[in-house]
């Protein structure tokens, strides 16, 4: 592990001027756009397509869902904020920013699994309809999608708790807050899509 | 010479500015207000669909530029980033034609 990771660093960059890991990073989330892409292109053409479909607005929780994404976008604030700090070489900003990011993703996550039991208690599920069917779809790999960026962010928040990012080295910092503010990105136009229009 | 990932990493620490972030997540937030005002109170349906994904397409953009830093970054980067867009463009034009011609 530490061996790879040293070899990465050592070599050249495939673009002149830019990290191969940052570079990686990238094609990743190129990637995932596609991804994501497909999947809310299948709801477009199910709704759309003349499918029976519930009234968004009395069927889903608006207003809580509203408050969660402002949640989401003040966890990207924070991460942007420990990217600054470590910037700056404040490594104690960079672990109190870290564990505010965190702590808004599980609340990200605790209120979207909320709302997934209050709908399950109503009786719609990823088998009753297609409306369910493509809303579980979407939001569940939304959610676990954050869900796996909290995972990384614990291991990230112990590294620096343990001094491992500095003003020097925090590429890691820099590649965890790619992740963290694409999937914001993602839930920026699913809230729009799934729950607005 | 190659550039090392060292040598990379303190360039662009060198280089890159800082933007107001509280500043751009003001704006992110008064803009998802007005997405949900927007929701509720406009009832014709073209007009409400298109203020919201111009309001979202903004949003994400702010995030993209802003918080990913791609406004800051070189040019090859921009492209790659960038780069899938275009086939959402083809996905979504397809799926908009798709719609109109089978009506």
């Amino acid at each position: 592990m530490a061996h790879a990771s040293a070899t990465i660093e050592a070599n050249p960059s495939t673009i002149p001027g830019l990290s191969t890991r940052k570079f990686l990073m990238w094609l990743f989330l190129a990637s995932e756009v596609m991804f994501f892409t497909g999947l809310i292109g299948t709801y477009i053409a199910i709704r759309f397509g003349g499918a029976e479909w519930p009234i968004v607005s009395e069927k889903l929780n608006v207003p809580l869902v509203a408050v969660n994404t402002f949640i989401l976008i003040v966890s990207s604030v924070t991460m942007v904020k420990a990217y600054a700090a470590i910037e700056n070489g404040d490594q104690k900003g960079l672990s109190r920013f870290l564990i505010a990011t965190m702590l808004l993703g599980i609340t990200f996550v605790s209120i979207q699994g909320f709302e997934w039991l209050s709908l399950l208690g109503e009786g719609t599920s990823a088998n009753t309809s297609l409306f369910g069917a493509t809303f579980f779809t979407l939001t569940g790999f939304h959610g676990a999608h954050v869900s796996a960026g909290v995972l990384v962010l614990v291991f990230v928040v112990l590294q620096s708790l343990r001094g491992r990012y500095t003003l020097e080295n925090h590429l890691g910092i820099e590649l965890m807050g790619l992740y963290w503010h694409f999937v914001d990105v993602v839930w920026i136009i699913l809230f729009t899509i799934l729950y607005l229009i | 010479m190659a550039e090392t990932q060292a040598q990379i990493a303190e360039s662009a620490h060198a280089a890159r500015p800082q933007p107001n972030y509280i500043r751009v997540f003001a704006f992110l937030a008064v803009l998802t207000a007005v997405e949900v005002f927007t929701a509720f109170t406009i009832h014709t349906q073209w007009l409400k669909v298109s203020a919201l994904v111009v309001l979202a397409i903004t949003k994400a953009g702010l995030v993209v530029a802003y918080y990913m830093h791609l406004r800051f970054e070189k040019a090859p980067l921009r492209i790659i980033a960038l780069a899938p867009l275009i086939l959402v463009f083809i996905l979504a034009s397809a799926l908009f034609l798709e719609r109109t011609l089978a009506r």
